[in-house]
């Protein structure tokens, strides 16, 4: 099953190779499979050369092996845990140490500029990869949170075409905000 | 090679978010808070625009404080279009800008969204945030009028109204129309008719809660329904309506259906009024509540509240759960009532271990021989005196004789 290879087409003409399993991490890429359309090269104008890689290499991590690992280690927890107390702590242990494993690889995968950022939430998008998505418009957002709007414009190299008169009503507004409406 | 390097570069130095698709922009607001993403609207116009109008706006109001109102009314409903064929678990309007009636008419739109897309809703139009009635104030005169509900909601679960004016079917269309719906919560709410009737036969409909001081008769049949919790003023002894006590009488000769009720010390207080021109106090009410299993009251039992739940508790002669939820003062004594022989099971809340209160223990104890089960929650002060008290009644309480188990928490 995970020998089998599919190959993907970028918008630039660039063919990548991966494997089924991992590509079913995406919604878009599992249909077209299920679709039986699997004669040759699924081509995905959408997407270009620099930045498939990045997005194959996250499916391999979590659509792949580790992705199936995960499952059966869980179901294994579940029913062990009755049984034999102690193999829990150790289960515990390794899921622990698993998990902090992924979020170390999710912190050096997500090292990356504004552009790739924009690319990959499109990508995400059009492959219908829920983690990828969440996983980067979680740090678009966090860019946006708690900052003032100088700050966020310059995160993303956004050029304000407001007039300073209504920059400066806008403090105004906001201010008014503060005080008239009540925000969780 | 080197011309999409170069390319990257250009791009660089462009916007890297105004230009995504609108639900990608969409999903990652709903990432924050309200007002992170509110602020987003102050980036750029493109961004503003892209995202809370949907189109350019054109043309500006003169009016600047109207102008700022506004645009946050308009992101309301933008955002609310943005979730159209989405259902929403709860949603929350607290709109406290009474004042300003045009404003207020654009509300109209969400509360129909809201009737439709939403489980829980509640609508708070009060003048005030943490809006509290003043029994001698009369209504307010902008109140919110409900847009009527012709197509309510197959999701519809629970309603909470805060100071609303209500059509006066729109209980009844609500009951009767969705489903699914279980609970109805009016604060302070209006009705213009005297008289309300909720017809609603094949619902599901289970749990009402009033919060009023307006007098007004009730024609309930809702077979489903299990709770009516009731609560009106507290007002100072001696100014007690007996208007009030009427319609609350008519308010629990209809509600055959429910099996519990909730009320609260005002209502306990008005039950033995008779009539103007009558002498004397009521002993029961003019109609047993035969289905009346379950009772709560929420009283500090002065004297007056007593004769109140005397009374009640005289025309409830099938109660099996009954509980007291009293903070403070007097307990006085309770005389013999039927249900007592039968009683089961009684919870005392903010119990301080007080004289009075040890004495109602007691006696409840000794007459009610059925009893299975009494709960004493203590009060949740913690001082030295206290904790003495606290001691001291429950070792007077270990030793009174009973039949039944005593949880303390």
């Amino acid at each position: 099953m995970s020998s089998t290879k599919i190959f993907l087409k970028s918008s630039d003409d660039k063919t990548f190779e991966i494997d089924e399993t991992a590509a079913r991490a995406s919604e878009t890429l599992k249909n077209i499979i299920d679709g039986g359309c699997l004669d040759g090269v699924i081509p995905l104008p959408n997407v270009s050369s620099n930045i498939l890689p990045k997005v194959i290499e996250y499916c391999k991590k979590h659509g792949g092996d580790n992705g199936s690992s995960k499952k059966i280690a869980n179901g294994g927890v579940d029913k062990d845990k009755e049984i034999l107390p102690d193999y829990d702590e150790e289960e515990d242990k390794r899921e622990k140490v698993r998990v902090d494993e992924l979020k170390k690889w999710e912190e050096e995968y997500m090292d990356f500029d504004q552009q790739v950022l924009y690319d990959l939430m499109l990508a995400a998008n059009y492959l219908h990869i829920k983690g990828l998505l969440d996983l980067t418009v979680e740090k678009a957002a966090s860019m946006i949170r708690g900052r003032t709007p100088d700050q966020i414009r310059e995160n993303f190299n956004i050029n304000s075409d407001f007039t300073p008169e209504e920059e400066e009503e806008m403090i105004l507004i906001e201010d008014e905000w503060d005080d008239e409406w009540a925000f969780d | 090679m080197e011309t999409m390097e170069s390319q990257k570069n250009n791009k660089e130095t462009c916007d890297t978010i105004s230009h995504l698709p609108e639900p990608i922009l969409c999903y990652i607001l709903s990432f924050l808070s309200t007002k992170d993403a509110l602020r987003t609207s102050f980036l750029s116009k493109n961004f503003d625009e892209s995202i809370f109008y949907g189109e350019p706006r054109s043309g500006k109001d003169d009016n600047k404080i109207w102008e700022r109102k506004k645009r946050f009314v308009d992101l309301i409903d933008r955002s609310l279009l943005l979730h159209e064929g989405q259902n929403i678990r709860e949603l929350k309007i607290n709109f406290h800008h009474l004042n300003d009636s045009v404003l207020m008419t654009r509300a109209n739109p969400w509360v129909c969204f809201a009737l439709t897309n939403v489980f829980v809703l509640h609508l708070d139009f009060s003048s005030e945030p943490n809006f509290h009635c003043d029994p001698d104030e009369d209504y307010p005169e902008n109140m919110y009028h409900l847009p009527p509900c012709y197509f309510p909601s197959k999701l519809l679960k629970t309603v909470i109204l805060t100071q609303v004016e209500l059509l006066d079917t729109l209980v009844q269309d609500l009951i009767a129309n969705c489903p699914h719906l279980e609970s109805i919560h009016l604060k302070w709410c209006w009705v213009l008719s005297k008289l309300i009737i909720i017809d609603a036969p094949q619902s599901q409909f289970k749990y009402f809660r009033l919060e009023s001081n307006v007098l007004q008769e009730y024609h309930i049949n809702i077979p489903s329904l299990l709770h009516i919790q009731f609560a009106g003023l507290e007002i100072q002894e001696g100014c007690l309506d007996n208007g009030y006590c009427n319609m609350l009488c008519e308010l629990l000769n209809v509600m055959d259906h429910a099996r519990a009720l909730t009320l609260t010390n005002y209502s306990l207080m008005v039950f033995p009024l008779l009539e103007e021109g009558l002498e004397g106090l009521r002993e029961c009410l003019p109609s047993p509540l035969y289905n009346l299993k379950h009772l709560t009251v929420q009283t500090d039992l002065n004297n007056c509240a007593l004769v109140g739940l005397a009374c009640l508790l005289r025309s409830s002669p099938n109660l099996e759960a009954f509980s007291l939820d009293f903070d403070y003062h007097d307990t006085g004594f309770l005389l013999l009532f039927p249900c007592l022989s039968h009683l089961e099971k009684v919870k005392i809340n903010g119990f301080g271990g007080r004289k009075c209160k040890m004495g109602l223990v007691k006696y409840l104890l000794q007459k009610s021989f059925l009893l299975k089960e009494m709960v004493i929650i203590y009060e949740k002060y913690f001082n030295h005196e206290f904790l003495e008290v606290k001691l001291e009644s429950f070792q007077k309480l270990i030793v009174f004789p009973k039949a039944c188990e005593i949880k303390f928490s």
